[in-house]
């Protein structure tokens, strides 16, 4: 642990995307996590939905991107991902000896995610994508998602999935005939289709909370913070569109967002079944290590 | 002019075919196609004659066994199976596939936002409306299958569409696999889209009707899709008048239309289409390439 972390009293919450990090966001700026006594610090890492991102991730690495090493440095305490993503950081990080994580809730942002294909293409539906380029972010809800969706559409050994960098770079990739369909969430779902690319498939899926060793009082108040925003989003989710119209950098105006794709629900527990299920579809999937238990990977403290 | 008769079900799948009829490309390409309106889901009052357990005595199935029409189009499962059936049972007037179709209608499933479904992993278990042996039930399947074991996806009848959405209302099901207009209808309700996709057609067709015919019938239709991918709010009202006022035409999502020129049904595609059908038990062992395909339209 750095000496930085030693001597901060303040927990510390990482952003990086808004799609899934719009709870946190709209709790901290409507001011729902003082409300609950708590005194946040936000750390901002890149995230793939940021235009200004230009970093490019290893399909075979997860901890050296820069939201992962900044965990595993100590300077950030929780955080929130795609679902399958936390599985494989919390497991792997548990076998390979770094700063442990656990899985301590089911995330509040349903995020979309969407494959979309260049509208020229002879490209109709999921099926038509076989042995076909796929862009995502290697071992992120772009490249977990994307398996999910077109599972029973495309045998496995025939999904092929590719690394373009970040959704603007695969989306510039599909519209130049470089990769055959893009995994995209918001707000860049909603930006492919300013660009009249087609959308072939999309799905809601789930986020799951990540935390080290940050007591469950504490973590109760920031789920509960959240749960607040989440009726708030819910209610009208038109005050918060700035937050991924910033994200485009000037590619989509505010009116042109697609507010009905946001879905939120406030965190909850994570189940022994829903563990079991995502822990062995992931395993099966190659996308992480087998051996790990709901006891060393789950801590539902928060509700305890 | 040489006459052809069509049949139709539902407007989203058959809108090339509509529109051909009245933009005129059929009889353009010397063709006086006459569509068969038959009972289908997606018809606000329909009642369940297509939806009969046994396929073959649904309405459209019975008219095309009797001869009362030469060509039809529905899911690509759905013709898989049909073709196959009419060709391995007797007493039915044999179908082929002489076409991958032009309508790439979406499906979407469908929850009531009370029921605290946010996800399609949620839906394990539970039970979720289709038709049957039709494009809702395939899809649904389909769109399932990476995030649910095949023995956690509960599907049941309930009715037209139409009918399932008040059987979600009612919360008979947790879920409902629709289609246009049906998705848009239960957006304009506030129920929740929980995924979508884009699916695919199949043309089939009996012997009698000749190859040179078929291609016209596909060049038209391929016209078609030209004119709606150019224009689709021209040609809502299709898909409006079917939800019968449930819905307007500026609360149809016109970005899920996607329509193709049909194409030859390849082996590849064939292959794989037919096990995924057989391996889920929904089409019996034993069929071929051979005896179920027939691209003549392009030979």
């Amino acid at each position: 642990m750095s000496a930085a972390t030693k001597e901060r009293t303040k927990p510390q919450i990482a952003t990086m995307n808004a799609v899934h990090d719009l709870p946190v966001l709209v709790a901290r700026d409507e001011g729902y996590y003082k409300d609950e006594g708590l005194d946040v610090e936000f750390v901002t890492t890149p995230g793939m939905a940021q235009v200004t991102t230009s970093h490019f991730v290893k399909f075979d690495s997860v901890f050296d991107r820069p939201l992962d090493s900044v965990y595993n440095e100590g300077g950030i305490d929780q955080y929130r991902m795609c679902e399958w993503g936390i599985m494989k950081r919390a497991v792997e990080a548990n076998a390979q000896g770094l700063r442990h994580r656990k899985i301590v809730a089911l995330g509040a942002s349903m995020s979309k995610f969407a494959i979309v294909v260049n509208p020229n293409s002879k490209i109709y539906e999921p099926e038509m994508l076989k042995d076909q380029a796929i862009a995502v972010t290697p071992n992120n809800g772009s490249d977990f998602t994307t398996l999910k969706m077109m599972e029973g559409f495309v045998e496995p050994e025939h999904l092929k999935r590719t690394n373009a960098g970040s959704m603007l770079k695969r989306l510039e990739a599909v519209r130049d005939g470089k990769v055959a369909g893009a995994s995209l969430m918001e707000p860049w779902i909603s930006v492919a289709q300013k660009w009249g690319m087609r959308i072939l498939i999309e799905s809601h899926s789930t986020r799951a909370e990540a935390a080290g060793d940050l007591d469950a009082e504490t973590l109760k108040k920031m789920f509960r913070a959240q749960a607040r925003a989440v009726e708030k989003i819910e209610k009208d989710p038109r005050p918060y569109v700035h937050y991924f119209v910033r994200e485009t950098g000037g590619l989509l105006k505010p009116e042109e967002f697609q507010t009905w794709r946001l879905l939120h629900a406030a965190p909850q527990p994570y189940t022994r079944e829903r563990w079991d299920d995502t822990y062995r579809w992931t395993v099966k999937w190659n996308m992480t290590v087998p051996g790990a238990t709901y006891e060393n990977t789950v801590d539902n403290r928060a509700w305890e | 002019m040489k006459k052809v008769k069509a049949s139709m079900m539902n407007a989203i799948h058959d809108l090339p075919l509509l529109v051909a009829r009245d933009e005129g490309f059929f009889r353009d390409q010397g063709l006086d196609v006459e569509i068969i309106k038959t009972p289908g889901s997606g018809q606000k009052d329909s009642d369940h004659q297509a939806l009969r357990s046994n396929i073959f005595e649904r309405t459209m199935e019975a008219l095309y066994d009797q001869g009362a029409c030469d060509q039809f189009r529905m899911c690509e499962w759905g013709v898989m199976k049909r073709a196959v059936e009419s060709t391995a049972e007797k007493g039915h007037r044999p179908a082929k596939i002489v076409a991958l179709g032009s309508a790439m209608s979406t499906f979407a499933l469908v929850t009531d936002p009370k029921a605290g479904i946010y996800e399609p992993e949620q839906l394990k278990g539970k039970s979720i409306g289709v038709s049957p042996f039709n494009g809702s039930h395939f899809t649904t399947l389909k769109l399932l299958e990476g995030f649910l074991k095949r023995e956690q996806i509960t599907t049941t009848f309930a009715g037209t569409m139409r009918e399932r959405i008040e059987a979600l209302k009612r919360g008979e099901v947790a879920a409902i696999s629709l289609m246009e207009p049906w998705i848009s209808v239960a957006e304009k309700q506030g129920l929740r889209v929980l995924m979508e996709s884009h699916s695919t057609r199949s043309e089939a067709a009996g012997d009698e009707l000749d190859g040179p015919t078929l291609h016209k019938m596909f060049a038209a239709e391929a016209e078609a899709a030209r004119a709606i991918e150019k224009n689709p709010s021209k040609y809502a009202h299709y898909l409006v008048e079917e939800a019968g006022g449930m819905l307007e035409t500026k609360d149809l999502r016109l970005s899920r239309i996607v329509n193709a020129p049909p194409e030859p049904y390849t082996r590849e595609r064939f292959q794989h289409t037919y096990e995924w059908t057989r391996d889920w038990g929904l089409v019996p062992a034993g069929a071929t390439y051979e005896n179920t395909v027939d691209n003549r339209a392009w030979q």
